[in-house]
């Protein structure tokens, strides 16, 4: 099955996740997903995903100057990006749950 | 790494997403992109390789970036609809062109182009001149606003000329085509105007418009009063303001010779011609030429009191 349709649907809810112990910045944020296992997502669909949530107030920045490299915007989850990781992880929960009880289901009919 | 081939590198990746998502609103676009170039710059910094290499091509980037952002939904269908139009319209372009002796419609028009620059800069021109003085006049007048006018309408013509060649972007576009639109509704209502001047006078201009009163004087030079005029049709002809004259009727007068007006009190023009009694000035050579300074609205606030000397 392909991942990235998947991911579509659950990227908002993996970045707010990724963000959750942790401010960071685009490109550190896309290592995190990948290094979490999430291996297909682009650059742009987190760069995407970041300035969308950041536009619909789940998201704070700061810029930390760097000495060698580019300054650094850093995403941090404001007090409406913990409610919505809340939320949306909640119906994450309850939809895999469903999912899953339906994939045993199917298995053990067959 | 050196610094330079990355910013150039950064900035040509830029500019060719920049272009992908060119039909967005310019100001959603910029907030999209507002971070992309610190972005870039991190992944170049922390990989080895092109950002082609480690990013994908520009458009490609820019697709997946307006699809994660949540842009690409609404504009995806506008997209497809643009398209469409664009597709009908070369398909007619194609298929009028040889009617008009040309392969395309598009490049007749596109002859036309500059034609168009000056008609756009003769209107705005027009457009100021009439906004100054308050008439549009499609030929430069022959009074001293001629040489404005000629000013203007280069002006507007130079400035229109070197509009039409200059790239815009396209908000610019935009702003320049609705103010074409709004100068043609100009041009037009001037056209409409200047078409009603050309008519003969007569139903716009009545020499008499500003006529408050009449005197009439018999062939002997001496003033009547009480007279009363019917048109060609017997109805009686009511001119002037009756309701001008000052208020301490009945008063004696001197004009010429002794007069005593004394006004009747009905319906304003019962009393005839003249309305009001006149106001000091007289036909210096008899009756026969119009008396020249016409008078005044203002009757003399002191009218003399007894017969003249």
């Amino acid at each position: 099955m392909d991942t990235t349709q998947l991911l579509k649907g659950v990227l908002d809810l993996a970045v707010l996740a990724a963000l959750r112990d942790e401010d960071g910045y685009g490109y550190d944020i896309l290592r995190r997903l990948r290094g979490a296992g999430l291996d297909e997502v682009g650059d742009a669909s987190v760069y995407g995903t970041l300035r969308r949530l950041f536009q619909a107030g789940y998201l704070t920045t700061y810029v930390v100057p760097s000495e060698e490299g580019p300054h650094r915007k850093y995403y941090s989850l404001n007090p409406a990006g913990r409610g919505q990781l809340a939320v949306a992880g909640k119906t994450w929960r309850a939809f895999a749950t469903t999912m899953d009880a339906l994939l045993d289901d199917g298995r053990a009919a067959a | 790494m050196s610094t330079a081939p990355a910013e150039s590198q950064i900035s040509d990746y830029l500019g060719r997403v920049r272009a992908a998502l060119a039909d967005l609103p310019a100001d959603a676009r910029d907030e999209l992109l507002e971070d992309l170039p610190d972005h870039l710059a991190e992944v170049l910094a922390e990989d080895a390789g092109t950002l082609t290499e480690r990013l994908g091509e520009p458009e490609a980037y820019a697709a997946e970036l307006r699809a994660a952002a949540g842009v690409g939904a609404a504009a995806a269908p506008a997209g497809a609809a643009r398209r469409r139009l664009r597709e009908a319209t070369e398909r007619l372009d194609a298929r009028v062109g040889p009617v008009l002796g040309y392969r395309r419609v598009s490049e007749l028009l596109a002859q036309l182009r500059p034609g168009w620059w000056v008609l756009r800069g003769y209107l705005a021109g027009l457009l100021v001149f009439a906004m100054i003085f308050g008439s549009p006049t499609l030929l430069p007048p022959a009074s001293l606003p001629a040489l404005v006018w000629l000013i203007l309408v280069l002006g507007g013509v130079a400035g229109s000329v070197r509009l039409g060649q200059a790239s815009l972007r396209p908000t610019g576009r935009v702003v320049l085509a609705a103010a074409s639109v709004l100068l043609l509704v100009f041009a037009v209502a001037a056209l409409n105007l200047s078409g009603q001047r050309f008519e003969p006078a007569a139903s716009t201009v009545d020499p008499y418009d500003g006529v408050v009163d009449v005197y009439p004087y018999d062939a002997d030079g001496h003033p009547l009063s009480g007279v009363r005029l019917y048109d060609q049709d017997g109805s009686p002809i009511m001119i002037g303001d009756p309701f001008r004259c000052p208020q301490s009727v009945p008063k004696p007068h001197a004009f010429g010779r002794s007069e005593l007006y004394r006004y009747k009190i009905g319906p304003a023009f019962d009393r005839g011609y003249p309305l009001c009694p006149p106001t000091g000035w007289a036909p210096s050579t008899g009756p026969q030429r119009s008396p020249s300074p016409a008078p005044s609205p203002e009757p003399s606030p002191q009218p003399r009191p007894s017969p003249s000397r």
